[in-house]
């Protein structure tokens, strides 16, 4: 595991929260938008179809009323005297006399409005009366043959509306008109005597037409029931085949709107059928002119995706940054706890799942330490009775040299020597013991050694002799028990027993500014530099020294054993030092704490 | 894997704004079109009298419309004013345009100041009269010859075989009077049944036209058709003939079209005159520019057609419009 390893895996986790969320908000906004703008635009395009379909109808309905006055006119003539009496009277004379009133009746009709650019009556013997007595039939262009004519004969009484068309029956008059005819019927008989004819000046259709404006390219048309262009702004394209409507379509829809059925076009037509002609008024649209401000629509739509866009992914990070953050803290104090750091709290402080994590992995932390701290001092305590055990095990050893000592001198009937060590041995138990107290003033710990002694020297007469030399004022401290006995059982045994001639150990003690010294030197063989180098090696920690050299392991694990309890009740700056000399003695300090009073510690 | 996340992660963000830009923008549409396309047009004249130029301007117009562009449209007062139709040329050309549009007083004035919108980059159509020039990209204009054939085709239905014809015909050089009298010879030479007197010229003057109908009536008794090369003609020939007693007797084929022709027609002086259509003229002279703009390959010749009008068809809906263009 590298260093950076947990910080990428943590970004990762950011980066997919981000994307994912981006990934989301921007298809959700992409299909918002879409879905609005063509909300917005079929709005708009049913909105611009009701226009158009209101401007249709109402030219539509402009062009009916032009219609409808047509046709009261021709009521209105149809069944005035005079033109009845023109048109019944067998005789030329009396068609003279008809004649100039129904004409003044028609000049009265068409002077007041001038659509109407003729008004005239038709017999069926080539004679005529129309608004103005100026006009003289064009020679050319009999009535009878004319479209218009055949009509109304056929439909014998009812009006018919012609399509667009160039009139020329006056002569030297060429006008472009819709002409409304009609066969008058004989009051009297009944039967057909004439046509009458009505024409509206058709630049008043086209007026109304061309003023419509559809879109910048949409116009208006109009076809008769036959599919007749009546009008069309475009009348000539079409005619030349450059232009085409679909008006079998047109004529054949019941509908008010569709859109032209061939593929591809951009033409949409709005019609309206009017009653009197069965003429179908067409209003044209382009298709994609049919939103006028569409570009705008979609300009402003795309500028607010895009801010969206920014909004969401701005949003996301941030969104992603908040709940990757109290992870990355919590994943932070983790290895913080995984240096060893359990004084570490995770401080989240959200009240999410994140900041109960955060709150769980602090009780674990804090469980963890007091578990920690459980165990250390369970460990302590193992290895104080541990030692306590130790300490018990120097005995029996010693027990077994001293009873032995005690038996020889019972057998050699020395009564008085079994007697001081015996009661010597008695009190160093007793001492040992020491109510189960492991901490113990110096005078106690003096007493111990000087019975140890004691016996020693019953044991090796000459060999050894020793001084106490601690002061009085020392001897109220404190100190861990049993110290001085092993340090001066090895100063006999390592350094007196192999010197020949008498050795002596003398105990002293100093107050120094740091505690109290103790010491116990010898005057012994003494050690090498291999030797004591070893010796300082096994006391700082190293394994006890196993073999060759002049210490045994017992011996070598006692000393450590005393510097061990030293450091474990007073703490680590205390304990044992060793200086000696080959052939020179050896001299060993104990460093204690100058304590004084009975706390146990 | 691990190394590149750093990269790989803003590059995938960035892709989807991108993706999502794309289809809003794409959706959307490309905002604002461009401005649409300036058409100059340079006519013969803008007299508002002059109602086959106020139909070709109708029919420019309608085209402009239909396709969005911006037209606008010169020229000078009189037909003859080829000096100001060049300074009009001159100031158009400095304009800049996006097309010109012109029809030439002259066939060969003109040529400078095409060969200079050229070198402008400015393409230009040439419509109803053409330059001597391969610089226009298209010419726009009726097929007189073929127009005229017409005529010719047209004369057997009206006049027994081995009778005369003689031509009317208007300037000598004149590019109209040259095709529409080689498109009647064309046609009456391959029929090979009537014999063609000769052509005369009117020079454009009414009388001209009266003066020498009435001489070909006399000096050729065999006449069987008068062939007008065009509306000045033809009406001077027409009121010849009705003078001279023989309206119906001499066939009269005629060009163009006017209210005295329509009356002619009507009379059954005048049998069939041809005529030509200005506003499919101007309506495709504009859809030719806007191509020449897109660069849309096009016929370098587009003929607007023209029209056999006799009496029986004179007032069929589509010929009305034609002959009538407008309501007032």
């Amino acid at each position: 595991m590298n260093r950076s390893s947990p910080d990428t895996r943590h970004h990762s986790i950011q980066v997919s929260m981000a994307l994912a969320f981006s990934i989301i908000a921007v298809s959700i906004i992409v299909g918002a938008i879409l879905i609005a703008f063509s909300l917005t635009e079929e709005t708009a395009r049913i909105a611009s179809r009701r226009y158009t379909q209101q401007l249709v109808n109402q030219v539509a309905a402009n062009i009916d009323s032009y219609i409808d006055y047509m046709d009261s006119v021709s009521v209105f003539v149809q069944a005035d005297r005079d033109v009845q009496e023109f048109l019944g009277a067998p005789s030329a004379e009396r068609r003279g006399r008809a004649g100039p009133g129904a004409s003044a009746l028609l000049s009265t009709l068409v002077r007041s409005r001038k659509d109407i650019s003729l008004v005239a009556v038709f017999d069926y013997e080539g004679g005529f009366i129309s608004d103005d007595p100026e006009h003289r039939l064009n020679p050319f262009a009999e009535p009878a043959r004319q479209s218009w004519f055949g009509m109304a004969q056929k439909e014998s009484g009812r009006s018919v509306i012609s399509s667009s068309h160039v009139q020329n029956v006056i002569l030297d008059r060429y006008i472009w008109v819709i002409s409304l005819s009609r066969e008058i019927l004989d009051s009297r008989s009944g039967l057909g005597s004439g046509v009458l004819l009505v024409d509206l000046n058709f630049d008043v259709i086209e007026r109304i037409c061309s003023s419509i404006e559809l879109g910048k390219r949409g116009y208006i048309f109009i076809v008769d029931r036959n599919g007749e262009i009546v009008y069309h702004p475009q009348q000539q394209l079409i005619y030349g085949g450059l232009k085409s409507e679909n008006i079998p379509l047109i004529v054949a829809s019941a509908d008010e709107y569709f859109t032209e059925a061939s593929e591809g076009s951009d033409l949409l037509y709005s019609i309206k059928t009017m009653g009197a002609t069965g003429w179908k008024v067409v209003g044209v649209n382009y298709r994609s002119e049919l939103v006028e401000n569409r570009d705008t629509i979609r300009r402003t739509y795309a500028f607010w995706g895009l801010a969206f866009f920014i909004i969401a992914i701005l949003l996301s990070m941030l969104v992603s940054q908040r709940i990757s953050k109290p992870i990355k803290l919590l994943r932070k104090s983790m290895q913080a706890v995984e240096r060893g750091d359990f004084d570490v709290q995770a401080d989240i402080g959200s009240a999410n799942e994140i900041g109960e994590l955060g709150k769980d992995f602090n009780i674990m932390t804090s469980e963890i330490k007091l578990l920690l701290h459980r165990i250390t001092e369970q460990q302590e305590q193992k290895r104080k009775s541990e030692l306590k055990a130790l300490q018990m095990q120097i005995n029996p050893h010693f027990l077994y040299n001293t009873l032995d000592s005690i038996i020889w001198m019972a057998e050699g009937k020395k009564q008085q020597e079994v007697i001081a060590m015996s009661s010597a041995l008695a009190r160093l138990f007793r001492l040992s013991i020491s109510r189960g107290k492991e901490v113990i003033d110096i005078a106690s710990e003096v007493e111990h050694v000087s019975n140890y002694l004691t016996i020693q020297k019953i044991r090796y007469k000459d060999k050894l002799d020793y001084r106490l030399e601690v002061p009085e004022e020392l001897k109220g401290y404190r100190t861990v028990k049993i110290i001085l006995q092993p340090l001066v059982e090895n100063a006999i045994y390592h350094g007196i027993k192999n010197k020949a001639g008498t050795g002596i150990i003398i105990i002293a003690g100093v107050k120094t500014a740091d505690g109290i010294e103790l010491s116990v030197r010898d005057d012994g063989v003494g050690m090498d530099d291999v030797q004591l180098t070893r010796l300082r090696a096994t006391l700082a920690g190293g394994e006890p020294d196993g073999g060759g050299g002049d210490y045994s392991p017992h011996s070598g694990l006692g000393v450590r054993n005393v510097d061990e309890r030293i450091k474990l009740y007073f703490g680590p700056g205390y304990g044992l030092s060793y200086e000696s000399e080959e052939d020179g003695g050896t001299i060993v300090r104990v460093r204690l704490p100058a304590i004084i009073g009975e706390s146990e510690l | 894997m691990k190394k590149i996340a750093p990269f790989v992660a803003p590059a995938i963000l960035l892709g989807i704004i991108f993706i999502g830009s794309f289809i809003i923008l794409y959706i959307a549409g490309t905002p604002a079109q461009r401005t649409p396309p300036r058409i100059a047009a340079v006519l013969k004249t803008i007299d508002s009298n002059m109602e086959f130029w106020e139909v070709v301007k109708s029919g420019m117009q309608t085209a402009a419309t239909e396709f969005s562009a911006r037209l606008e449209i010169y020229g000078p007062w009189m037909e003859s004013d080829v000096e100001g139709q060049k300074a009009i040329m001159d100031t158009v050309i400095r304009d800049r345009p996006t097309v010109i549009v012109l029809s030439a007083t002259d066939y060969t004035a003109l040529i400078p100041y095409v060969e200079r919108a050229a070198a402008a980059g400015i393409p230009v159509i040439t419509l109803d009269s053409g330059i001597d020039s391969a610089i226009p990209v298209s010419f726009v204009a009726t097929n007189s010859v073929e127009a005229a054939e017409k005529l010719g085709h047209h004369l057997p239905s009206l006049l027994e075989a081995g009778r005369s014809v003689a031509i009317i015909n208007h300037v000598p050089g004149a590019t109209t009077a040259i095709e529409r009298e080689a498109g009647v010879r064309k046609a009456l030479e391959k029929d090979g049944r009537y014999p063609i007197l000769g052509t005369w010229f009117t020079n454009n003057f009414l009388e001209n036209a009266y003066a020498i109908t009435i001489d070909l009536t006399q000096r050729y008794p065999e006449l069987g058709a008068i062939l007008a090369m065009n509306e000045v003609s033809t009406v001077g020939a027409a009121q010849a003939l009705v003078d001279a007693g023989l309206a119906g007797r001499v066939k009269l084929l005629g060009f163009d079209s006017s209210l005295e022709e329509i009356k002619f027609i009507e009379r059954g002086v005048l049998d069939a005159t041809v005529i030509q259509k200005p506003f499919a003229m101007g309506y495709l002279a504009v859809r030719a520019a806007l191509n020449a703009i897109n660069k849309i390959p096009q016929a370098r010749f587009i003929d607007t057609g023209s029209v056999l009008i006799t009496a029986d068809n004179l007032y069929l809906p589509e010929n009305q419009k034609l002959l009538f263009p407008f309501a007032e």
